[in-house]
């Protein structure tokens, strides 16, 4: 995301105090991320995968399911980057129009709630696998995202969060989606096929 | 409003995780109670005759459809036969008839595979494989149904019969001082999952067959693969 490093900038210039404050602004929300992110972890790692799981009407399998639920939830992502790149007058010439924090909270309530079935299918019937490649940065990331998307949130509420708290979390967000999207939709289209 | 908002999205996607995860747990519970209820019932079956007690789950009834009465009476005379299709939660299964041996195939196409091989008399076929892995079902010229045990997990199917150049193809060689094993389902729309497996290093999804010369390359090195036909009797 290049649009962090303005504010990142105005970071460095910060007093010692600042950084105090935005240290313990986000020192709550990153604590509650990494437990998040830990916890599915392990938990991935020490269930059981069950194999069976309820599926989606309409998809011929769980997998189909996931990929599309998947793919709802990029578009949903994209719209996040451009609505939050607009907002913060990273698009010239574009003046953001009053509804569009409301496109941004909304999309992004809609892309989070998307991906929710996809982990509890991955997690509970699938778990944290690392026999090749794909698979462990696609259970690593998948994990962390959630984590991200915790400190994001929970950043979101607390007063005295630096400026270029919210660009960097959103990036990390967006960029852990797409890399989850990328190992296994994309895999899963260019693979299998594009099926429903 | 605009304080509390990430925070009910955040507690909405925990709940909705919750409530899914619910679901699962109550049906995967269903789902291993009536294969449970299957076994007891086929293996009481075998001693005593079919008295057993009604199944309170529909699990059960393609077990029992096996019986040797139903299929003695229903069972047309198809003595060969190929058959894919898609298992819930499981992937892709290939089963093929031949003069009453039964050969089964079953893929994700990522990593799990499991072979299976067993008999096919008067229409029912009972199917074993490694790791406990069974199949009981049913077949006629046009499909076959049952259930599929694989990892402990039973799985209800119901596949359709293919022609060529849709089927199950397999294959083995010796790569660098390894035995390497591969798998194809090629489904009747064209697309195909595999699993390749090689000595030690377990599995991973096999390269793209060429169904036309029935090869696939595997790190430069080409592997043939054999069709497993119930028709010609090619891989049996």
């Amino acid at each position: 995301m290049t649009g962090d490093s303005a504010p990142g900038a105005g970071a460095s210039e910060a007093t010692v105090a600042r950084t105090d404050r935005a240290a313990v602004a986000l020192l709550a929300p990153t604590a509650a991320g990494a437990a998040v992110a830990l916890v599915l972890g392990v938990y991935g790692r020490l269930h059981p995968p069950s194999a069976v799981v309820v599926n989606l009407a309409g998809f011929s399998g769980p997998l189909e399911a996931k990929v599309w639920l998947a793919t709802g939830a990029l578009v949903a992502a994209l719209v996040q980057l451009g609505s939050a790149s607009v907002m913060y007058g990273r698009v010239p010439g574009v003046r953001a129009p009053e509804w569009l924090p409301a496109l941004h909270r909304w999309s992004g309530r809609a892309a989070f709630l998307l991906t929710v079935p996809i982990a509890v299918h991955c997690l509970y019937a699938l778990g944290f696998q690392t026999y090749d490649l794909r698979v462990l940065v696609h259970s690593v990331a998948g994990c962390a995202f959630f984590g991200a998307f915790t400190v994001k949130m929970l950043a979101l509420t607390r007063r005295g969060t630096p400026g270029w708290a919210l660009p960097v979390l959103g990036g990390v967000v967006f960029s852990l989606f797409v890399l989850l999207w990328l190992s296994s939709s994309l895999w899963f289209l260019t693979t299998v096929g594009v099926r429903f | 409003m605009k304080l509390t908002g990430p925070i009910v999205t955040l507690v909405a996607g925990a709940g909705l995780a919750g409530a899914l995860l619910a679901v699962n747990l109550y049906t995967s519970s269903t789902v291993d109670s009536g294969a449970q209820v299957s076994t007891t019932r086929t293996g009481a079956g075998a001693a005593t005759g079919p008295t057993g007690t009604a199944s309170p789950t529909d699990a059960a009834s393609p077990m029992g459809a096996t019986g040797p009465t139903d299929a003695a009476t229903t069972a047309p005379l198809v003595r060969r036969g190929n058959y894919v299709g898609h298992v819930r939660g499981a992937g892709q299964l290939a089963l093929v008839v031949r003069d009453g041996v039964a050969i089964g195939y079953l893929c994700d196409g990522e990593s799990v595979e499991a072979w299976l091989q067993g008999k096919a008399t008067a229409g029912t076929l009972k199917l074993s494989g490694r790791g406990n892995a069974s199949l009981v079902g049913s077949y006629d010229a046009s499909h076959v149904s049952g259930t599929v045990v694989v990892g402990g997990v039973s799985r209800q199917f119901d596949i359709a019969a293919v022609a060529k150049p849709s089927g199950l193809y397999r294959a083995t060689a010796r790569l660098r001082g390894a035995t390497v094993r591969a798998g194809w389902i090629v489904l009747p729309d064209g697309s195909q999952v595999g699993v390749l497996t090689t000595d030690g290093s377990g599995a991973q999804a096999a390269p793209r067959l060429d169904v036309t010369s029935t090869e696939a390359t595997v790190e430069g090195v080409t592997l043939t693969a054999v069709p497993v036909d119930g028709d010609t009797g090619s891989g049996f």
